[in-house]
């Protein structure tokens, strides 16, 4: 062993800045070995050598294979490795557990804790998980330091803290404050020269400091080993730089703290999920699967484990327990009792949290049967946890459990004197029922208490009950129980004999009275109980006490007892036997009865009870030492041994047969587990190359969790740096999560996760968000929404199914994208767009809007109008195939791609063009370049009908002057022809009468329009003066008969005439004339009209003598304007006028 | 050319479609002695021209809504001399054959015909001496 303290410091994340500052502050020269037992990515080149040797004066040295270690020095792991050291020396081994299974820094300290001892010191620097804790247990158990990093200063805190949760880290502080730490360590004489520490003999110091610790915390240790003991306080001298046990008894006299601290370390107990498997594999097939098959459905199996400490041992029987029962198919009562004298392991053991690494002990499917994982940490199912009872007891000093099935104490007796083990044993001895089995450590035995069990298993320490309860070996409280609780009332809680009762003890009387003196022995001649005066037949044996009852034997008993017991064994029958005992010189004949009794098939339960009887030297030989006497004597001795030797010759074939059968099977066996080894050796390989395997998929999955986080990161920051609030929503519209900008929008908080979003979603109003959401689940299509909410903000809300890596829909995504501006300008656009469109609509002349390729992309109501066209032959057409290419005009294309590129508009264009439809027209075109739509606008006014106008109106004006010239021309003519009379008043008169008469004709002319009158209405307008006051003096008769402008006119100054001339000469210049005025048409070849102007009753009437104005007129009147004859006849009646035209 | 003698006897036809005013053109010529020849549409005119041989035309330019055009051509073909008599502006007798014509605006008076009418004698008799 190396005679200076090794270092073990276990690292992972964040530990290479710890181990600069460590190794930056520690010198050269502590005289020091330090082991680096980081945890490294087995993928990847170290540089941790290279970094720390930066950092250090020591050689820093990566580890490989194997080497020695030496003072001064750090040695540092290599990746992919894990750490052993023997002797001192370090070796270098291939990790056998599974990458993410793998504990290397538990696994070097408890191979340093094994190695070094007391004088091995571990650190825990940064790194996350548990890594390193469970080693620290062993590096404790053995008496080492164990140092963890303050969390505080540690990049990751998970191990430090790990490690500082087991209660067991002796130092907590930041990596600059180790060195110090560790120097003083080191010359403490505790690690210097912990040989000689422990070999110092200080009985009444260290009684007085046990006494001291008793009175503090009932905990008595007097019984534990002293050399543990020792080692364990040095150790805490160690840590306090104490080098006197005295001075340390001072320290401890004013600090509690420190006794505490003391006792839990004196506590120390390493325990371990089924540790040693093949012992627990022996325990589960000879004891707790019998147990489980001979017990019936739902009775109670007691099972105690004394020291349970964390309570892994005690998990572990409660695992294989509940494991058997249920292949069984039994429900079983399990009660488990563990205890513990330290408070402190208990509540740890009842929380039941275990570290990552327990996952090397116990097997995955245990783990996933017993075991929940959180985080790095596996914690005990609530089913397995509520099977035990953890409680604080005493072994020593509080009274046992009884009736147990089991009891499993392993690695306790070894901490305590040999005699106190001893009276351990007793005590579990009474605990057990018959019958019942004790489990202890590999280096435990029941030495001295074969008396008490039997091996089921010696290799791994099973042993079972043997014999009824033996009071005598029972003495609880083991030591006296010096102000402990439960001192005073432990005799009444144990199990309390049964109280005698009359008739037991008068059998028992009658017994001691008359009942030969006897022993109960078995099969093994193992005394079990004696009754009577038997001291004259036995005697206890020099030497080791002995209940052998041959051993016991007084002198000249044993051979002839032995071959009687052996044949009664055999036999099966009682068999008596005679023997001569030689009391104070003097031979005694002494009969003797074996009689086998039985307690059932099995052969341990055989029992024979030996029964002594003192024969009367007179029914034999008298003891007088006469020659024959004693030849026959000797001849009977002679006898008994013979047949003793027979026997015995005997039995030894007996057992060589056996012995050679066994040898049989033994070479089978052996067979057997070569070709098993083989099997062993293929699977190993195959779970070599296995291994490899996963440690390829182990890699690409590290490269994909690195790859991942990237993502994820960058996922993150994306989703914070957006404005676009998003909202995961699972299968059932609850909330799984929401980007920060989604908490304002909905005013969720980091709470709401998980509840539905039906409780939110009221704030938006138009389109409902959850049966959107439910829409798109159903139909896996986006869907997309704008909304607004209560402040008027609008959102485009868009809803999608949430698609999982394989495609599985999983709820929706929704995002809200803030529109407000964007809508407030969309609505201003549509407004001035309907504005603008309201205006090319209203306007009255034709318009159209083209696009830069001149199609047409749309046109007003004055278009359609105006060309006799529809939208739907017009829109989107070029504007040059716009019905039947009636825009096909070359000028105006011409025009708009030339001009408009350049000029922004032109105005006043003019065309002429024929039409379909419409016929040839003259229009005025405008055009417009609209720049930001990318449009022209085209306008139209349709000058045709204007121009026209124009010229209908010259036309009339200079019609109408040739017109007034003509109608002067008439007047001057009727002035100018007018006879004249002898008065100015009277051709005043025929003047103006005539003039009337051509204005009425006009009057009527003009109100048809010039185009022609109604014969019948002239006659009756011309006639009208006449007709006032005396209708009936004209007589009308006539149809209607459509007359030309010409004929109207002609016929009115003829009837004028002739009106005036009647009323002047004729028929109505007196009143009883009359006249009757009447035509009719005649249809010849030629339609005529004849009429008739006839008078009577007037004045006779003469042929005028001269031809005046008004005859000729009506003459040339009839000529010229009518084409036809007119013929006057002056009767007596009265004058007749009868005038024939064409109609024509 | 004061005198309305020297009219006597000519032969006139007077080509007007208004009655009266045909009627009292009429009457203008007769009493100067002349020998009057009537007609009222471009037909009658152009029948009377052939027929009756007049030595010169009064011509009303419309003759009921009918342009005297032809007949006024057809005078100038026979070298008639014609006056024309109208209540059109010069501008609405575009024609060639109307163009430069001898002209009276209605309403006339007697003198202005019987003057018009005898100066144009006067041209055409001066123009075929002439010739």
């Amino acid at each position: 062993m190396a005679d200076f303290p090794i270092v073990g410091i276990g690292s992972s994340a964040g530990g290479l800045e710890a181990l600069q500052k460590l190794f930056g502050a520690m010198p050269p020269d502590s005289g020091l070995a330090f082991v680096v037992a980081a945890h490294l990515d087995p993928t990847q080149k170290s540089h941790l050598t290279e970094l720390l040797s930066r950092c250090t004066k020591m050689p820093v040295v990566e580890i490989k294979s194997s080497i020695k270690v030496e003072p001064d020095h750090v040695y540092v792991i290599a990746p992919d490795q894990e750490l052993t050291i023997r002797s001192g020396v370090v070796k270098t081994s291939k990790p056998t557990a599974p990458r993410g299974h793998r504990h290397p820094v538990d696994s070097f300290f408890r191979s340093l804790a094994e190695d070094q001892g007391a004088r091995a010191i571990a650190i825990v620097l940064s790194g996350t998980g548990t890594n390193g804790s469970q080693g620290l247990r062993f590096i404790k158990a053995e008496g080492g330091i164990a140092i963890a990093q303050d969390p505080e200063t540690a990049g990751f805190a998970g191990m430090p803290r790990s490690a500082i949760a087991t209660g067991i880290v002796d130092l907590i502080l930041p990596p600059e404050k180790m060195p110090d730490a560790l120097l003083n360590l080191a010359r403490h004489p505790y690690v210097r020269h912990a040989a000689e520490a422990v070999a110092e003999r200080a009985p009444d110091d260290l009684y007085r400091l046990l006494t001291l610790v008793r009175a503090q915390t009932k905990h008595d240790f007097s019984n534990y080993r002293q050399r543990t003991l020792l080692r364990r306080i040095y150790r805490r001298m160690g840590l306090h730089r104490i080098e006197r046990l005295p001075d340390y008894i001072e320290r401890l006299r004013d600090d509690p703290a420190e006794i505490k601290a003391l006792a839990a370390d004196l506590t120390i107990n390493v325990t371990g999920f089924l540790r040693d498997p093949e012992a627990w594999k022996v325990l589960a097939d000879k004891v707790v699967a019998p147990l489980v098959r001979q017990r019936p459905d739902g009775s109670a199996v007691r099972v105690w484990v004394p020291g349970c400490s964390t309570g892994e041992e005690a998990y572990s029987v409660a695992m294989l327990v509940l494991e058997h029962a249920e292949v069984a198919k039994k429900t079983l009562d399990l009660i488990l009792f563990a205890t513990d004298v330290a408070d402190g392991v208990l509540s740890s053991a009842r929380a039941g949290v275990y570290p990552a690494s327990i996952a090397q002990d116990v097997t995955a499917a245990r783990l996933e049967r017993w075991f929940e994982m959180e985080d790095d940490t596996y914690c005990v199912k609530k089913a397995l946890r509520e099977t035990i009872t953890f409680a604080p007891q005493n072994l020593l000093q509080d009274p046992p459990f009884s009736r147990l099935d089991l009891i499993s104490c392993r690695n306790l007796l070894i901490y305590l004197e040999p005699e106190i083990q001893k009276r351990v044993l007793g005590l579990f001895h009474f605990a057990l029922r018959d019958g019942g089995h004790l489990f202890l450590g590999p280096a435990e035995s029941i030495a001295g208490r074969e008396d008490l069990f039997q091996a089921v298993s010696s290799k791994w320490r099973i042993y079972r009950r043997l014999g009824p309860t033996r009071h005598d070996v029972v003495d609880f409280p083991l030591i006296d129980a010096i102000g402990s609780p439960h001192g005073s009332s432990a005799q009444v809680e144990a199990p309390a004999e049964p109280s005698d009762r009359a008739g037991e003890l008068m059998d028992r009387a009658l017994l001691e009275r008359y009942a030969p003196a006897s022993v109960l022995i078995d099969q093994h001649f193992r005394v079990l109980y004696l009754r009577g005066p038997t001291e004259d037949y036995l005697r206890p044996p020099s030497g080791e006490p002995s209940y052998n009852l041959i051993n016991m034997a007084r002198e000249g008993l044993q051979s002839a007892l032995r071959a009687a017991v052996r044949k009664a064994i055999k036999e099966g029958q009682e068999v008596i036997g005679d023997a001569r005992l030689r009391r104070s010189r003097v031979l005694h004949p002494v009969r003797f009865v074996v009689a086998p009794l039985r307690f059932g098939s099995d052969d341990d339960a055989r029992r024979l009870l030996v029964s002594f009887f003192e024969v009367t030297p007179e029914a034999v030989e008298p003891a007088a030492a006469d020659e024959p006497a004693d030849e026959s004597q000797l001849q009977a001795d002679l006898d008994a041994t013979r047949e003793d030797l027979r026997l015995t010759i005997e039995q030894m074939e007996a057992a060589n047969e056996e012995l050679k059968a066994s040898n049989e099977e033994v070479r089978s066996i052996n067979e057997e587990l070569q070709a098993s080894n083989e099997e062993l050796e293929t699977s190993k390989e195959e779970l070599q190359s296995l291994n490899e395997e996963l440690n390829t998929v182990n890699s690409q999955l590290q490269a994909k969790v690195g790859e991942l986080e990237a993502r994820t990161d960058d996922l993150n920051n994306l989703l914070n740096s957006t404005d676009v609030a998003t909202l995961f929503l699972d299968r059932s519209l609850c909330i799984r999560w929401f980007t920060p900008s989604m908490k304002t929008l909905l005013e969720l908080l980091p709470s709401d996760l998980g509840r539905p979003i039906s409780h939110f979603a009221q704030r938006f109003s138009g389109g409902e968000l959850l049966e959107d959401a439910r829409q798109v689940l159903e139909r896996l299509l986006p869907s997309d929404a704008e909304v607004a909410d209560e402040l008027g903000r609008w959102y485009i809300r868009r809803i999608l199914p949430y698609r999982t890596a394989v495609d599985r829909i999983d709820g929706v995504v929704v995002t809200f994208t803030e529109i407000t501006e964007r809508k407030r300008r969309e609505k201003e656009v549509q407004d001035a767009k309907e504005f603008a469109e309201a205006v090319v609509e209203a306007v009255r002349f034709p318009l159209v809007v083209l696009t830069p390729e001149l199609r047409v992309k749309s046109a007003n109501a004055a278009f359609y109008e105006a060309f006799q066209v529809t939208p739907d032959v017009t829109e989107g057409r070029p504007l040059a195939q716009l019905g039947n290419r009636q825009w096909d005009i070359p000028e105006l294309h011409q025009r708009l791609k030339s001009v408009l590129p350049e000029s922004a508009e032109f105005v006043d264009f003019e065309i002429e063009h024929d039409f379909e439809g419409i016929g040839r027209r003259t229009m005025l075109l405008h055009a417009r370049r609209l720049d930001g739509a990318q449009l022209i606008l085209l306008g139209m006014v349709d000058l045709t009908e204007r121009k026209r106008g124009e010229q209908e109106r010259e036309l009339l004006m200079r019609e109408l002057s040739h017109r007034v010239k003509n109608v002067l021309a008439v007047v001057q003519a009727l002035a100018t022809q007018t006879d004249h009379s002898p008065s100015v008043e009277e051709y005043r008169d025929k003047f103006v009468g005539r003039l009337q008469a051509l204005t009425r004709a006009h009057s009527l002319l003009l109100d048809g329009q010039w185009r022609g009158t109604d014969l019948r209405r002239l006659v009756e307008l011309e006639l009208h003066a006449y007709r006032v006051d005396h209708p009936e003096v004209i007589e009308v008769e006539g149809e209607s008969v459509p007359l030309t402008a010409n004929q109207g006119l002609g016929l009115s100054l003829i009837l004028h005439e002739l009106g005036t001339n009647a009323a002047k000469y004729g028929a109505l210049s007196q009143s009883r004339g009359r006249v009757h005025v009447s035509w009719h048409v005649e249809n010849d070849d030629q339609r005529r009209l004849h009429l008739r102007w006839e008078e009577r009753d007037g004045p006779p009437v003469e042929a005028p003598s001269r031809r005046g104005f008004g005859t000729r007129l009506v003459e040339r009147a009839c000529t010229q304007e009518l084409q036809g004859e007119s013929e006057l006849n002056y009767t007596r009646e009265g004058l007749r006028c009868e005038i024939a035209f064409p109609l024509g | 050319v004061e005198d309305g003698g020297e009219l006597t006897g000519r032969r006139v036809l007077v080509v007007e479609d208004e009655f009266l005013v045909a009627m009292e053109l009429e009457g203008v010529l007769l009493r100067e002695g002349c020998e009057v020849l009537g007609a009222s549409t471009v037909p009658q005119a152009l029948a009377a021209l052939h027929d009756g041989r007049p030595e010169v035309v009064v011509l009303d330019v419309n003759l009921g809504g009918t342009r005297a055009t032809p007949v006024a051509a057809a005078l100038r073909d026979r070298g008639v001399p014609f006056v024309l008599i109208t209540g059109y502006s010069a501008l609405q007798l575009s024609e060639p054959e109307l163009r430069d014509a001898r002209r009276l605006d209605k309403p006339v008076s007697g003198r202005d015909l019987t003057r018009a009418v005898a100066q144009a004698l006067q041209a055409a008799q001066a123009s075929s001496a002439a010739s």
